[in-house]
C-alpha cells in the first residue's frame, strides 16, 4: 500500500505543548520506548506480525511506504518519541529545553550504545541531523526540519539546534529522526546498526524481516525474543492463519474484514485512540474547473460522507462534515468552519456558477486493483453527481501510472479528481503542512495561509497557538484546497495472547512493549 | 547427440536475446517511472531531485545505451540493482529461487502422483463409470481457482484439524522438518492445480495408444494385461505427456504467483509481480530473462528425455 509523505512524516501530539522558555517546566516524562509493559505478563517466545505489504528496504530515513514505519521503534531512538497517550516524551534526549524557540538544547542519554558496540553521543545526532538535511537524501523528514541552520555536539552528551525561525514544536518535529550509525549507511539493508530493542537477524525484501533482541539495548529487555514480520498478500489467508495462530498480529485488516473479529474472544482489535488517517482527494487548483473555489466547494457538498463512511470503510472512522483534516477530536480543532454536509442543491448552484453545468464531465483517476474503498467512493460521488447531471468518469490504473499523472507538485491535471490518503500526526504543524505551497499535489499557493501557518508554528504560548490553528482551518475550510470526506480508522487485530501492542493515530503500529500474557 | 545439444543451445541462447529486448522494450513502453514509485510521492521532492536520483539509477541515459549496459552486466554475472533497496538482483533472487524451485518440484510430483494413475485408470475404459467421474473431478479442478482450493486447504488442515501451519516458508538450512512441513499444503495446491492438465493429456494420448496395433499384437502374444498396460502402452503415452510436463514446470517456475500470496512463500513470482508494480526494471528485466532461461532448460530436458525414453529418437538423431 503506497503512502503519501506528509502522511507518513510526524508524530501525533494530542498534548498542548508548552514552550514557556523554562527547561523544568518542559522536563519530559520519563516513560519511554524501551520501558513498560504489563507486570502480568511474562518476556520470551516469537511473535509474528503480517501485514498485506513487504517492507522494501530498512532506512527509516528514506522511508516510503506506512508499513516502514513500524520498525522506527524497534530498531532506532529518536531524541524524542510519541507516548501512547499523544504526548513528546524523552527517548535518547533525557530532556530538552529552549527560551525562544529559536535554539533547542537537548540533554543525551549516558551510556547508550549502537547495536554494535559503539558508543552513541552527541556526534552520532549531529552526523544523523546531517545526513537528513543533505539535499541528496530523499528524505521527507526534511521539510520539517529544514528550518535548522546549525546543529552543534556541545559535548559528549549535549547538543544544540539553530533553527532560522522560531519553531514551537520542534520536539515534535524530530520524533521520527532516527539516529543512525551514519558510517555503516552503505550495509543498512542487510545490517542495519541502530540503538532500539531488536537488531535484523535475516531480511528478504517485501517478503520477510526477522528481528531478534539487541543485547546491547539500553532499556528493558522487549517482551519477545523474536519478531518476524511477514508479508501476508492474500487478506483472506492471511485472516484465517491469525485465526489458525500461524501469525499473531494483522496490521490494517481490510475494513471489510473487521466485523470478522468483532466479539471474537481469541483477537484483540487494536485501534488509535485519535484517529488522523484521512482520505485526501486532490484536484488541480491551477487549471480549470477546479482554479475556482465555487467549484471546489461544490464538489464538498457533493460528497455524501455518511454514505462513503459506511460503504467504502464499512463504518471503520468518522466523517468530515467541515472537511477537515483535523478530527474533530483532535485538540487543535476549531475555528468557524463552514459545514460541508451533502447537499446537491447547494453543490449544483456553485458548479454552475463555477462553469460546471449539466453534461460535464469529470474525472476520478484512482488506482486499480488497490483501495477498494477509493474504487467505491468514486462509484457513490459518481452516483451524487449524477444526479445533477454531471458525469465522472472512474478511470483507474496501476500505482506507477496513477502516480505519474499528478506528481510532483506542479503538475497540471485539469478536471481529475485524485484519490489518496495522508498518515499524519495529530499535531497541525506536521498534518496541515501538506496544505502548503510546493508540497500539496493540489498546487496551492495561498499566501494568507503561508503566512497564518507560519504564525501558529512560531507562537509559544498554548492558548495563541490554539486561536492561530483555528485561523488556519478557516482558511482551509473556505478555500477546499483538498477534499477530506472522513478520518479512517486504521484497524489492528491480535492474538488475545499479546498485550501491550497500540497504534498511532495515523495507525503507526508500536510494538516495543509488546509482549506475552502470562 | 552433442550436436542436437549444441543446436539447441544455440537456439535457446538467440531466444534468450529476443526474450530480453523483448521486456526490455516492453518496460520502456509502460507508463510510469521507477524513481517515482520509489519515492511514493513523498511531498516536498522537487524536479531536480527526482532528475538526479534518475541519473543515479541510469535512467537517464539513452535507452540503447541501457539495454547494452544491462547485456554487458549479465555477461560477467552482474544482473543489476533493485532501485528499491541496497540489494543486487543477484541476491534477491538467490533469495527466492530456492522456494521456487522446491515448490515448482514438489507440486510436480504431487501433480504426476494423482495424474498418472487417475490418466491410466480412466482411459482404460473411455466414457465408462471412473472415466466419467476423473474426468468430472478434473474438469471441476481446472474451474477452480488456485487461491480457493489453497484457502480449503488451509481451512481444513489448519484451522479446523489444525495439522499443518497456513503459512510460512523455512528454508532447508534452516529447518528440514519445518521446511517440509510448510511446503505440504503449498505443494499439494500446486498439484491439484496441474494434476488435471496431465492427466486429460495422458487419458487422451493413453486412449490413442490402446487401440494401436502393436498393443493388440502384445495381447496376441500373451503378454499380461499389466505388462501391456505399463511396458508398453504408458510407455508410449508418457512420451508426447512429458512434454505437457515441461510446460507446466515451465509455467510453475515462472510463478504461482497466487500460490505464493496466499502461504505466504517467498518466490520469483511474486518478486517479478512486485517489480512490475513498482517498475523495478532491473529486477523485473533479469527475473523474466531467468525463468524464460529455466524455460529452454526444461524443454532441453524434455527433449533429451525423449531420447531416453524412445530409441528411435535417438537413431533419428544419429542419422541427423
Amino acid at each position: 500500500m503506497l503512502r503519501r509523505g506528509s502522511w507518513l512524516s510526524g508524530i501525533v501530539i494530542a498534548s498542548v505543548l508548552s514552550v514557556a522558555g523554562c527547561a523544568a517546566a518542559e522536563s519530559p516524562t520519563e516513560t519511554d520506548g524501551a520501558g513498560g509493559g504489563d507486570p502480568a505478563t511474562q518476556a520470551g517466545g516469537s511473535l509474528t506480525v503480517a501485514a498485506a505489504q513487504g517492507l522494501q528496504q530498512l532506512n527509516p530515513a528514506i522511508r516510503t511506504f506506512a508499513w516502514e514505519e513500524a520498525l522506527f521503534p524497534l530498531l532506532w531512538n529518536g531524541l524524542t518519541t510519541m507516548s501512547e497517550s499523544g504526548e513528546v516524551v524523552s527517548d535518547l534526549a533525557e530532556s530538552w529545553s529552549t527560551d525562544d524557540a529559536g535554539v533547542w538544547t537537548f540533554k543525551l542519554r549516558s551510556g547508550v550504545t549502537f547495536s554494535n558496540g559503539d558508543p552513541f553521543t552527541a556526534d552520532d545526532v549531529v552526523a544523523t541531523f546531517e545526513y537528513y538535511l543533505d539535499e541528496n537524501t530523499a528524505t521527507q523528514e526534511r521539510n520539517k526540519i529544514a528550518m535548522i541552520s546549525s546543529v552543534v555536539a556541545v559535548d559528549d552528551t549535549t547538543v544544540q539546534f539553530t533553527l532560522d525561525q522560531p519553531v514551537a514544536t520542534f520536539p515534535a518535529g524530530i520524533v521520527w529522526v532516527r539516529m543512525l550509525h551514519v558510517d555503516s549507511l552503505d550495509q543498512i539493508d542487510s545490517d542495519p546498526i541502530g540503538t532500539g530493542p531488536f537488531v535484523v537477524s535475516s531480511f528478504t525484501p517485501d517478503d520477510t524481516l526477522t528481528l531478534v533482541a539487541n543485547e546491547n539495548y539500553f532499556g528493558e529487555a522487549p517482551g519477545y525474543d523474536t519478531i518476524e514480520i511477514v508479508k501476508a498478500a492474500d487478506s483472506t489467508s492471511a485472516v484465517t492463519a491469525l485465526r489458525s495462530g500461524d501469525i499473531d498480529l494483522l496490521w490494517a485488516v481490510p475494513q471489510g474484514d473487521v466485523a470478522l473479529f468483532e466479539g471474537d474472544d481469541s483477537i484483540t482489535l487494536v485501534r488509535p485512540a485519535n484517529p488522523s488517517q484521512w482520505p485526501s482527494w486532490e484536484v488541480d487548483t491551477e487549471s480549470a474547473p477546479f482554479n475556482d473555489v465555487r467549484a471546489r466547494q461544490a464538489l464538498a457538498y457533493a460528497i455524501d460522507r455518511q454514505t462513503i463512511l459506511e460503504a467504502a470503510y464499512y463504518g471503520q472512522g468518522f466523517v468530515s462534515p467541515t472537511n477537515n483534516a483535523l478530527s474533530e477530536g483532535n485538540a487543535w480543532f476549531g475555528g468557524d468552519l463552514i459545514d460541508y454536509s451533502y447537499d446537491l442543491d447547494k453543490a449544483k448552484a456553485l458548479f454552475a456558477e463555477a462553469g460546471i453545468t449539466e453534461g460535464s464531465t469529470l474525472t476520478w483517476w484512482g488506482v486499480a486493483g488497490q483501495f477498494p474503498e477509493w474504487n467505491t467512493s468514486g462509484e457513490i460521488l459518481q452516483a451524487s453527481l449524477k444526479e445533477i447531471g454531471i458525469n465522472l468518469v472512474i478511470d483507474n490504473n496501476d500505482i506507477g501510472t496513477w502516480v505519474e499523472a499528478f506528481y510532483p507538485a506542479g503538475k497540471s491535471y485539469p478536471g481529475y479528481i485524485v484519490p489518496n490518503f495522508q498518515s499524519t500526526p495529530a499535531e497541525p504543524a506536521y498534518s496541515l503542512n501538506f496544505y502548503l505551497n510546493g508540497r500539496c499535489e493540489c498546487n496551492w499557493d495561498n499566501s494568507e495561509f503561508e503566512q497564518a501557518f507560519a504564525d501558529a508554528v512560531a507562537e509559544t504560548g498554548a492558548t495563541e497557538r490554539a486561536d492561530r490553528w483555528a485561523t488556519v482551518q478557516e482558511i482551509i475550510n473556505r478555500e477546499v484546497p483538498l477534499i477530506v470526506p472522513l478520518q479512517s480508522t486504521v484497524v489492528t487485530a491480535t492474538s488475545s495472547d499479546v498485550t501491550g501492542v497500540w497504534s498511532e493515530g495515523g495507525g503507526q503500529l508500536r510494538l516495543e512493549n509488546a509482549r506475552p500474557k502470562g | 547427440m552433442l550436436l542436437f545439444v549444441a543446436r539447441r543451445v544455440a537456439i535457446s541462447i538467440g531466444m534468450l536475446i529476443a526474450t530480453s529486448l523483448l521486456i526490455f522494450a516492453a518496460l520502456r513502453l509502460l507508463p510510469g517511472d521507477p524513481i517515482i514509485t520509489r519515492l511514493g510521492a513523498t511531498p516536498g521532492i522537487d524536479s531536480d531531485t527526482i532528475q538526479r536520483l534518475r541519473e543515479e539509477a541510469g535512467l537517464e541515459a539513452p535507452v540503447l545505451e541501457q539495454y547494452f549496459r544491462w547485456m554487458s552486466g549479465i555477461a560477467t554475472g552482474d544482473f543489476g540493482q533493485s532501485f528499491f533497496n541496497q540489494f543486487s538482483v543477484t541476491e534477491l533472487i538467490v533469495m527466492r529461487l530456492p522456494a521456487t524451485l522446491q515448490l515448482t518440484f514438489t507440486g510436480i510430483v504431487i501433480a504426476t502422483l494423482i495424474a498418472v494413475p487417475a490418466g491410466v485408470w480412466a482411459s482404460l475404459k473411455p466414457l465408462g463409470v471412473v472415466d466419467r467421474i476423473i474426468t468430472a473431478l478434473s474438469t471441476a479442478s481446472i474451474a477452480i481457482p488456485q487461491f480457493i482450493v489453497g484457502i480449503v486447504l488451509i481451512l481444513i488442515f489448519a484451522v479446523q484439524l489444525q495439522w499443518l501451519p497456513a503459512r510460512g516458508y523455512v528454508p532447508i538450512t534452516e529447518s528440514l522438518s519445518e521446511n517440509l512441513i510448510r511446503m505440504i499444503l503449498p505443494a499439494l495446491t500446486l498439484g491439484i492445480a496441474s494434476a488435471p492438465l496431465l492427466l486429460r493429456y495422458l487419458r487422451a494420448t493413453m486412449i490413442e495408444v490402446l487401440a494401436a496395433p502393436y498393443i493388440r499384437t502384445a495381447v496376441g502374444k500373451g503378454q499380461s494385461s499389466s505388462g501391456v498396460l505399463l511396458k508398453h502402452a504408458l510407455r508410449n503415452a508418457l512420451i508426447p505427456t512429458l512434454t505437457m510436463l515441461g510446460l507446466i514446470v515451465g509455467y510453475s517456475l515462472g510463478g504461482v504467483v497466487i500460490i505464493e500470496y496466499v502461504f505466504g512463500i517467498p518466490g520469483v513470482g511474486s518478486l517479478a509481480i512486485e517489480a512490475v508494480f513498482k517498475r523495478d526494471y532491473a529486477v523485473l528485466q533479469s527475473v523474466v530473462l531467468l525463468v524464460a532461461a529455466l524455460f529452454l532448460l526444461v524443454s532441453l530436458i524434455v527433449d533429451l528425455l525423449y531420447g531416453v525414453l524412445d530409441p528411435r529418437l535417438r537413431a533419428g538423431q544419429k542419422r541427423g
